[in-house]
């Protein structure tokens, strides 16, 4: 059956590797992709495990509905202990890999140990191979897809890479596959580094057993169907995420100048339309009917010629607005570049922006930045600074250690300009005027991040009766207001841990768009392809377990109530900027205390955020290795 | 001095009408039911959509803001100077 596949437990200090079946029971605790990951670092991982020792172990897992032809079930999990913040390390990336990774066999790996020398893992039809990578290690992420497509002379060959970065342990390198996908947070390039691992490559033809197939197909054809008839997809398809940026910027939900202001002057240019300047077409991933990226070229200027993949929304802000550049093609040269060398799109244009806001408040000056002036709106600096983070070139080291390592090199008051939340950079949204999008950044497992909870139908103001069939309780249409927004919060919370336990996108359930799939087709999804019948409830105690699973390794690692804040900038500087809307707000203290202590409550968590025996026994977690003393 | 009110126009709204930004006057008794039919009777397509003909509020496949906050109430009273963006509801990161 689909649901009985294999681990693979990888040794790289002693090449060992052995197997095993994944049991059903499991399946029914936590799924796969990122629930039976998070269920294997909380149980595998010893409290204070150094993240780039020998001991840390990293989990890739396919969803349990990889390779299902429909809601862009092509994605993967990566997981570890982060060597950025040292909570919690999750990414998730799209493409291709892990329906291979499925076709060869697998659905999860668990690699522990350190090479002695550069290797990559080659998965074969149920064999596990360690290579020498002495060759490939050097190389950028997408030079080592190729050359790895070469030397096994198969181009259908998926692999999960790393850059120089993650060759250098840049705190935050990425894995990457393809030209476009990246997981991107926590530094999963990173461990992969330290561990002298330069790729995994899939191949296989395992067939996928799935239990209805017939009805299964029929199924997905209707959510494709479903899906393509949409006006959101229909956007997602025609613009990317980009599209966001004419509405949140001209609103003034967008920081820039890392967050002296919330919205882009004259930031005409970065309009999604403009990439059809560049645009040849759009891709998508494995299973997928948006395609929501565009693959464009620079025929032109000194980067040229370049062809890149993307760019995200993320990208946008990572190296616009938060830098104060508002040309598209400086977009697209810096997204270029951090795949190229595999460093995360936004932790590295949220510390490039941080730095920038320290120069200008004399922090940081020419001799600590190596002669480079980092003035806002300057494109040079910013790709320079790319390629010094990734090499660890001077300034570059200090930043390439994230926001807790630069913050203790450079002190002198730094700190106070940093948005970063458990020692990883926020995307480039300004939530103070959104507190729903506040507490889902505070509270996120991993540190500050918007996929892991961010009710964007928030922005909607959709009507009360609406919400409240939506997140089962009441919640304030307003999206300025306080009220409801923990049980969002919560709900997003359980539905995201679902979406990437199964492997299917976020863009194609309740993140995008208020009908798009959530609970029941998932149920009928999981039904059709694997026979296991999880009904609505069912499932949302399967999110809460995999998010208390996550939160019970947090405060394993020394994390706390204190740590679900926000910046100190969010409580005491208004918004400057904006529609009315939008402006001159900030997050107040007491709610935003008052909005945690109701999501506690919600999780079955103790007002200090420890779940509860009752919690625990209900999600059969009493049993599990707490070790919080 | 005639009031006016600014619409900017995003996404396929945007590419149907191909302009970002109308500029419309407006009287005292102006609501925005009547700015949106007005729109869906010049430009058709989508801007037909915007109103949910049983409810008689903005669709919820359609984001209309006023001033930054997103609304549903067509009979609300425009001001001047007020600004209106219509674009749909659709988030990712
Ligand atoms: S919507 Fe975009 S990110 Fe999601 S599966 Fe499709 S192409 Fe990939």
């Amino acid at each position: 059956m689909v649901w009985n596949r294999k681990i693979a437990f990888i040794n790289l200090s002693t090449g060992k590797v052995s197997q095993k079946l994944v049991s059903k029971t499991m399946r029914t605790l936590y799924l796969g992709g990122r629930g039976l990951n998070m269920h294997m670092l909380y149980t595998l991982l010893k409290p204070k495990t150094d993240p780039l020792g020998h001991e840390n172990v990293l989990f890739v897992g396919a969803g349990l509905l990889g390779g299902i032809p429909c809601l862009g079930s092509g994605r993967c999990d990566i997981a570890a202990k982060s060597p950025l913040t040292g909570a919690v390390g999750d990414s998730n990336i799209g493409g291709f890999f892990a329906p291979e990774l499925r076709f060869a066999g697998f659905d999860h790996l668990a690699i522990t140990g350190k090479a002695d020398k550069p290797v990559y893992l080659l998965i074969k039809n149920g064999e596990v191979e360690i290579k020498d990578a002495s060759h490939l290690w050097g190389e950028d992420t997408f030079e080592t897809q190729t050359v790895i497509k070469r030397d096994e002379d198969d181009q259908n060959i998926k692999s999960l890479v790393i850059g120089v970065a993650g060759e250098n342990l840049v705190r935050f390198a990425n894995v990457r596959t393809g030209m476009k996908n990246s997981a991107g947070r926590t530094g999963m390039g990173c461990v992969m580094g330290s561990k002298n691992l330069k790729a995994i490559a899939a191949r296989g033809t395992v067939p996928l057993d799935f239990a209805y197939p017939d009805e299964l197909l029929e199924y997905c054809k209707q959510m494709n169907n479903m899906i393509t008839s949409t006006r959101w997809a229909k956007a997602q398809s025609r613009w990317g995420t980009m599209i966001i940026y004419s509405n949140t910027n001209t609103t003034g939900l967008i920081r820039t100048r890392n967050f002296q202001l919330n919205r882009l002057e004259e930031g005409e240019d970065l309009e999604p339309e403009n990439i059809d300047r560049y645009s040849i077409g759009t891709s998508g991933c494995y299973g997928c009917a948006v395609h929501c990226r565009h693959r464009y070229v620079l025929r032109e200027g000194p980067y040229a010629p370049l062809y890149g993949e993307g760019p995200e929304y993320t990208s946008l802000g990572a190296f616009g607005t938060m830098v104060d550049c508002k040309k598209m093609e400086t977009i697209l040269v810096a997204n270029h570049l951090v795949n190229k060398y595999g460093v995360d799109t936004l932790e590295t244009g949220g510390l490039i922006a941080w730095a920038m806001e320290l120069y200008e408040k004399g922090i940081l000056n020419d001799k600590m930045t190596d002669g480079l002036k980092l003035q806002w709106g300057d494109e040079e600096a910013v790709y320079e600074m790319i390629r010094k983070i990734a090499y660890r070139d001077g300034f570059g080291n200090t930043l390439a250690d994230g926001f807790r390592g630069a913050i203790a090199k450079i002190g002198n008051g730094s700190e106070y300009y940093a948005i970063q939340i458990k020692g990883m950079s926020n995307l480039h949204s300004d939530e103070r005027p959104t507190p729903s999008f506040a507490l889902g950044i505070a509270t996120s497992t991993r540190g500050a991040d918007h996929l892991r909870s961010r009710p964007a139908i928030d922005l909607y103001g959709l009507p009360e009766d609406l919400l409240k069939e939506i997140y089962g309780g009441s919640v304030a249409t307003d999206y300025n207001s306080y009220d409801g927004k923990s049980r969002m919060v919560w709900w997003q919370e359980l539905l995201y841990a679902i979406t990437d336990s199964i492997g299917t996108c976020k863009f194609q359930t309740v993140f995008c768009a208020v009908h798009a799939p959530k609970w029941k087709e998932f149920s009928k999804l999981i039904q059709l392809a694997t026979g296991m019948k999880l009904s609505k409830a069912q499932l949302m105690d399967i999110g809460e377990r995999i998010y208390t699973v996550e939160r019970l390794f947090n405060l394993r690692e020394g994390f706390s109530r204190k740590d679900d804040s926000l910046p100190e900038r969010y409580f005491k500087e208004p918004t400057p900027i904006g529609l009315p809307a939008a402006r001159n707000k900030k997050i107040d203290r007491k709610k935003f205390n008052k909005m945690l202590d109701e999501y506690y409550e919600l999780h079955g968590w103790d007002n200090n955020g420890i779940p509860t025996m009752e919690t625990l026994k209900k999600l059969h977690l009493d049993k599990e290795p707490s070790n919080l003393t | 001095m005639t009031a006016h009110i600014k619409i900017q126009l995003f996404a396929m709204f945007k590419e149907i009408a191909g302009r970002k930004e109308i500029v419309q006057d407006i009287h005292p008794e102006t609501t925005l039911g009547d700015v949106l039919n007005g729109l869906a009777k010049k430009y058709s397509k989508d801007f037909k959509e915007t109103i949910d003909e049983k409810t008689r509020q903005v669709d919820i496949s359609t984001l209309v803001m006023l001033n930054g906050r997103n609304i549903r109430d067509t009979d609300v009273k425009l001001k001047d100077n007020d600004l209106i963006i219509i674009t749909i509801p659709v988030g990712g990161g």
